[in-house]
């Protein structure tokens, strides 16, 4: 015990000043008084002077506050805090590979196998520590307190007695932070001997890991983490979206473009199987990674009328979701043919080869009309014709009309007007000069037509020389916006497209090109240094709602080597579905419009992306506005502008703020720049997205390893996962079960007490009634 | 290859000649089908897309497009062919640039071809200019674009005012066979030599001489004339002319070619093998392919005589030795048209076939690339073999699937 005071020294001082000047004024006072009484001794003078300067003590000291300090100490048994996240990801079924799933006894969810830990730790951390059990989301309940067993005789709580009020998860936010340091703030005055962390790691809210790993580290104490999941997400096939045409032709090959999530495993084998009608069609079997891959299964629809496509994947052990191991979605198929017209000049070497391959595509309806044949000839194709079609509607029959090398002097201005027509209402144009007539004596006889369909100038003046010989070959190379344009694509595959473009062969005559329009792309071009337009070989330009192909070479018959006509019967039916696709399917084909997610948030930003997939159209689009229209499902429209991209590749973005909830459609419908009002759109293109409350806990259903494992690090505790938690008992003996030692410093003060007033009040009567006594009053 | 072996076992149980016709021609098509069955897993969409619609194609078979169907279409294949590759060796490609020196400088001057037995002719040089036109050449276009159309040139010199092309040099017996390879020369490349406006003038009126020259037994011989018996080889020749030249815009009275063909199944035998002629007994392994051609000239692929000859063609090159091969009569000539037959009945006979001709070519090739008979002619032989070795490009639109 030892005395002190509790007034600074300042106070104090002043204390001591004021008694020494009240000593000298009652020692002077009294020696005044002395002299007035002559019969006083000095003895008694003292005496009084003595009982006034102690008062004036008492007084001084109890202004001094004095007290009496005393320390006490105490043991307590320490405290072990296990926090157990009851957010609703924890209803995802744990790891298949964690060993205490696999012994599971009671369910295979995350909080399952939690409720197992907690309890099998509690239980014996309540033989040294006492054990506060909380559950977390986005606040921290205490779920019980459990006092130190004195021995094991003593009953532990059990697992449904621990957790009779929260059997299941049901937080919507996991908030790891929050928990910790609430913890800290409740356990503020007991031994905290280290921190139990059971979670799936996914924080979805509140304070940062980062902020509960530094109280830790500050108050010295470890967080141990035991991690539900694993760093996939659930286990789950399925299939994400089919991208397939609303609209199909009969006996034509419907292509379905599959999106599929294998979260099942690293390499996965599966098949994908198509029905029609329930019946299957196609299958395709799969090599998966983890992740999602695009693939495609096609088939040929034979029955006219909408049909019902399922698309099925088999189910998987153990999968969060077989009902999205399927997907159904209908397809309107129409019979429907190209209808084209070739027009040939003279049976050149290209022409032999040609008609056999148009007429081999079963989706053209070929027409050829051979200008140099004899007057009662017989026109070959599988719909002959006597002559050529004469006016406007005659020519509408027609999708795609080819001008190989053709007479110009036997087309009339009335036909070449027709097949201007049929191009700007979707028609295609392919144009293959030769040697024969070239484009020349075709730009004399039918400027204004030509020259505005043509995607080449071509000198009037330059005539074929027939006296030329042409012996020196010279390669072609497909130019920046050829390697990606469809009618270029022999080959899905970019490698495989690359090689067999190098089989291509030499050519040693080309049809001269003056310059190219400038809405026009160059696809081909001969193999030389530069960038003269005069090199271009093959070029595409739109042209009001069609196409107008060129091609300056007209002996692709050499790419019959070295893979026979494969490849060369492919071009030409690339050529020609891709100048009448217009006709073909309704619309353009060549522009896709995506969403970057499927769902989405209120207010979240919905980046819209139209990709132009033909380089040509993109050249058609330059300069024109594009909007995408957002319709709601209570049809509130809103229109968002889509821009091209600056670094010039072949797509426009957009953005569009989620406003409305609901299933939405964005939308891009856009005309030909120089079309009426009447006309079709060049595309019309929608795509779905759907704008809803999300709960976080779904989002991300990995856990977050990497996180936990950081705080457990970082603070010096143990982590525990699906790949070591058969060990989880070692954690009791990292938890050390020192007591508490409590060191408490009590303060007695004494100045207020009645000892003090009692001494006061003696002096002050004695030195009255003295006074009195003596006759001083 | 299991597809065809299967299809040519079942084949031969079977009683039904016509349908088995059909079906081994698509044997290779078939085949191949398995093999693309097995790299499936590594396709992308778009030749999973083009197998299918082959598959389609394949199971609809030949057709037979327009009213008077001049192109018999055959079905897409299912994947891309590597006979090409694989029969063009570097010894074949060797041996064919051979030739072609050799037929290059062995031109004369006025742009002919002249053998030993047939100097100046317009049919050798007709043979000669198609080899190179199966190079990929045409008419001044191309390695040997002079020489081809110097010697259409000569061709186009040599028309007689009957409308028949032969020059001085022609057969003895007479020159129907100049004729017909001269028309097929020009047929070939008259579409690509705008500055001969009077090429097709001449096919026209060679095609009326023939029409006029058809022979009451319906074929055609050496003569001009329309009396006497027909041969099978020169019968053979002239409907392919025939078919060619409908194929390019001329008019051709069905009925003659009707008639023709009706002498070639007369001349047909039982085993596969055609006589000379329709009375005749001998029967010469060079016109098994002829037959075949002018049946299916006349787009008669499904012929039940195909099966046989075509049988008996692959049966012939497999039994014999290089040896006994290269010593038959003109079997340069004869080696052509089976190549013809072969191409058309798919890889299943075509690659067998073509390697062990190429053999025996190989051992006939002289030091300057020259392949002769046994007359000592070295330039026509030499072109038809060169026209064989060129093949498996598939640049002349002679060898047609």
């Amino acid at each position: 015990m030892n005395p002190l005071f509790l007034t600074s020294e300042g106070i104090l001082t002043l204390l001591v000043i004021a008694g020494l000047l009240l000593a000298i004024f009652y020692v002077l006072l009294y020696g005044r008084e002395g002299r007035q009484v002559v019969r006083m001794s000095g003895g008694k003078q003292w005496l009084l002077r003595l009982l006034r300067i102690a008062a004036a003590a008492i007084v001084l000291l109890a202004l001094a506050r004095p007290a009496i300090s005393k320390v006490k100490t105490e043991e307590r048994t320490p405290i072990v805090p296990i926090l157990i996240d009851e957010s609703k990801s924890m209803e995802f079924p744990d790891s298949r590979d964690n060993p205490i799933v696999q012994k599971a006894m009671h369910g295979k969810r995350r909080y399952d196998t939690a409720q197992t830990i907690a309890h099998q730790l509690q239980e014996k951390l309540s033989l040294t520590h006492r054990v506060k059990v909380f559950t977390f989301s986005d606040t921290t309940e205490l779920l019980k307190e459990i006092p130190l067993r004195t021995g094991d005789e003593a009953p532990a709580s059990s697992r449904s007695e621990l957790f009779k009020n929260a059997a299941d998860p049901t937080g919507d936010y996991t908030h790891i932070g929050d928990a910790v340091v609430d913890t800290f703030r409740d356990l503020s005055e007991d031994k905290v001997s280290g921190i139990v962390l059971l979670t799936d790691g996914r924080q979805t809210g509140g304070v940062g890991i980062q902020t509960a790993q530094a109280q830790s580290k500050q108050f010295k104490v470890p967080v141990h983490t035991i991690v539900f999941g694993t760093e996939f997400p659930l286990r789950d096939l399925r299939i994400d979206e089919v991208v397939v045409e609303p609209e199909a032709s009969l006996g034509d090959v419907l292509t379905f473009h599959v999106r599929i999530t294998n979260q099942v495993s690293n390499q996965l084998r599966a098949k994908l199987t198509l029905f029609e009608e329930g019946d299957e069609v196609a299958s395709r079997e799969l090599n998966l990674k983890r992740g999602q891959a695009s693939v495609a299964i096609s088939t040929i629809p034979e029955t006219e009328g909408t049909r019902e496509f399922r698309l099925s994947l088999p189910q998987f052990p153990d999968e969060v979701n077989t009902e999205n191991n399927e997907a159904v979605v209908h397809v309107k198929i129409i019979k429907r043919t190209l209808s084209v017209l070739l027009i040939s000049g003279e049976p050149s070497r290209e022409y032999f080869f040609m008609v056999p391959a148009l007429l081999r595509d079963p989706v053209l309806k070929v027409s050829t009309f051979l200008q140099s044949a004899d007057v009662d000839y017989t026109q070959q194709g599988n719909a002959t014709i006597k002559r050529l079609p004469k006016t406007l509607k005659d020519w509408t029959k027609y999708d795609v009309c080819i001008l190989y090398d053709a007479d110009p002097n036997k087309i009339t201005t009335q036909q070449m007007a027709g097949i201007e027509n049929m191009v700007r209402k979707g028609g295609g144009l392919l144009v293959i000069a030769g040697r024969n007539h070239g484009l020349a004596k075709m730009v004399q006889v039918h400027a204004v037509k030509v020259r505005e369909l043509l995607p080449v100038e071509i000198d009037k003046n330059q005539l074929p020389n027939y006296y030329q010989t042409f012996d020196k070959p010279f390669k072609a190379e497909r130019t920046r916006q050829g390697k990606v344009h469809p009618i270029m694509m022999a080959a899905n595959d970019r490698q495989m497209n690359e090689a067999l473009w190098e089989t291509f062969p030499e050519f040693h005559w080309s049809h001269p090109v003056q310059s190219i329009k400038s809405k026009a792309i160059v696809l081909l071009k001969k193999s030389t240094a530069g960038n003269d337009s005069g090199n271009c070989l093959m070029a595409l330009q739109r042209f009001g709602e069609g196409a107008v192909f060129f091609s300056a070479v007209n002996s692709l018959w050499r790419w019959r080597y070295p893979y026979e006509s494969y490849d060369y019967d492919r071009f030409w039916s690339r050529s020609i579905r891709y100048l009448g696709e217009t006709r073909l399917k309704g619309t353009q084909q060549q522009v896709a419009l995506s969403s970057d997610r499927k769902t989405y948030a209120p207010g979240e930003d919905v980046e819209l992306r139209l990709q132009v997939l033909d380089p040509a159209l993109m050249a058609q689009l330059t300069g024109q506005p594009i909007f995408a229209s957002v319709t709601s499902p209570k049809k509130d429209v809103h229109m968002v502008q889509l821009r091209p991209d600056p670094s010039g590749d072949l797509f426009y973005e957009g953005i569009y703020r989620a406003r409305w909830l609901g299933s939405m459609v964005a939308r891009v419908r856009q005309a030909a720049p120089d079309a009426d009002t009447e006309a079709r759109p060049l595309f019309d293109v929608k795509h779905p997205f759907q704008v809803k409350m999300q709960s976080l806990e779904n989002k991300d259903t990995s856990a977050d390893l990497e996180a936990m494992r950081n705080l457990a690090e970082e603070t010096g505790g143990l982590y525990f996962d699906y790949r070591n938690m058969g060990t989880v008992d070692s954690l009791i003996e990292a938890i050390p079960s020192d007591p508490q030692i409590l060191i408490e410093q009590i303060l007695l003060e004494i100045w207020d007490g009645w000892a003090l007033l009692a001494v006061f009040l003696c002096f002050v009567s004695a030195e009255w009634c003295l006074r009195k006594w003596w006759g001083l009053l | 290859m299991v597809g065809p072996a299967l299809t040519l076992t079942r084949l031969k149980s079977m009683r039904n000649r016509t349908l088995s016709s059909l079906i081994l021609l698509f044997g290779a098509l078939l085949s191949s089908e398995v093999a693309v069955f097995a790299e499936e897993k590594a396709k992308p969409a778009a030749e999973d897309s083009d197998k299918l619609l082959a598959e389609k194609e394949s199971k609809r078979g030949p057709t037979f497009p327009g009213d008077d169907p001049a192109f018999l279409v055959l079905p897409r294949p299912a994947q891309r062919s590597r006979q090409a590759l694989e029969l063009l060796t570097p010894e074949v490609r060797q041996m064919n640039e051979r030739a072609l020196v050799f037929l290059a400088r062995a031109q004369d001057a006025d742009g002919s071809w002249s053998d030993t037995q047939f100097p100046s002719n317009t049919g050798v040089t007709a043979l000669a200019c198609l080899a190179f036109m199966a190079e990929g050449s045409r008419p001044r276009i191309g390695k040997y674009g002079k020489s081809i159309d110097l010697g259409l040139e000569f061709i186009l010199k040599n028309v007689q005012t009957s409308g028949v092309i032969a020059g001085k040099g022609s057969n003895k017996y007479g020159p129907m066979y100049e004729h017909a390879y001269s028309m097929l020369a020009l047929l070939y490349s008259f579409g690509d030599m705008p500055w001969r406006p009077q090429t097709r003038d001449v096919i026209s009126r060679g095609i009326q001489a023939m029409l006029k020259s058809q022979r009451l037994d319906g074929g055609w011989r050496y003569q001009f004339s329309r009396e006497g018996h027909s041969d099978m080889s020169v019968t053979a020749n002239v409907l392919w002319v025939l078919r060619t030249a409908k194929k390019s815009g001329f008019t051709v009275s069905q009925e003659a070619i009707d008639r023709g063909i009706k002498f070639v199944e007369q001349c047909a035998n039982p085993d596969g093998s055609f006589r000379y002629r329709y009375f005749g007994i001998h029967a010469s392994p060079s016109l098994g392919g002829t037959g075949i051609i002018a049946l299916c000239n006349h787009g008669r692929i499904d012929h039940p005589l195909i099966p046989t000859a075509r049988d008996r063609i692959e049966y012939d090159y497999r039994r014999y030795t290089v040896n006994d091969l290269k010593e038959r009569r003109y079997f340069v000539f004869g080696c052509f048209y089976a190549s013809l037959a072969t191409y058309m009945s798919g890889d299943a006979y075509w690659m067998p076939w073509f390697k062990k001709a190429v053999k025996v070519l190989a051992t006939m090739q002289r030091k300057d690339g020259e392949i002769g008979d046994q007359h000592d002619n070295t330039i026509y032989s030499t072109a038809m073999a060169s026209i064989v070795l060129q093949a498996p490009k598939g640049y002349l639109p002679i060898y047609e699937r």
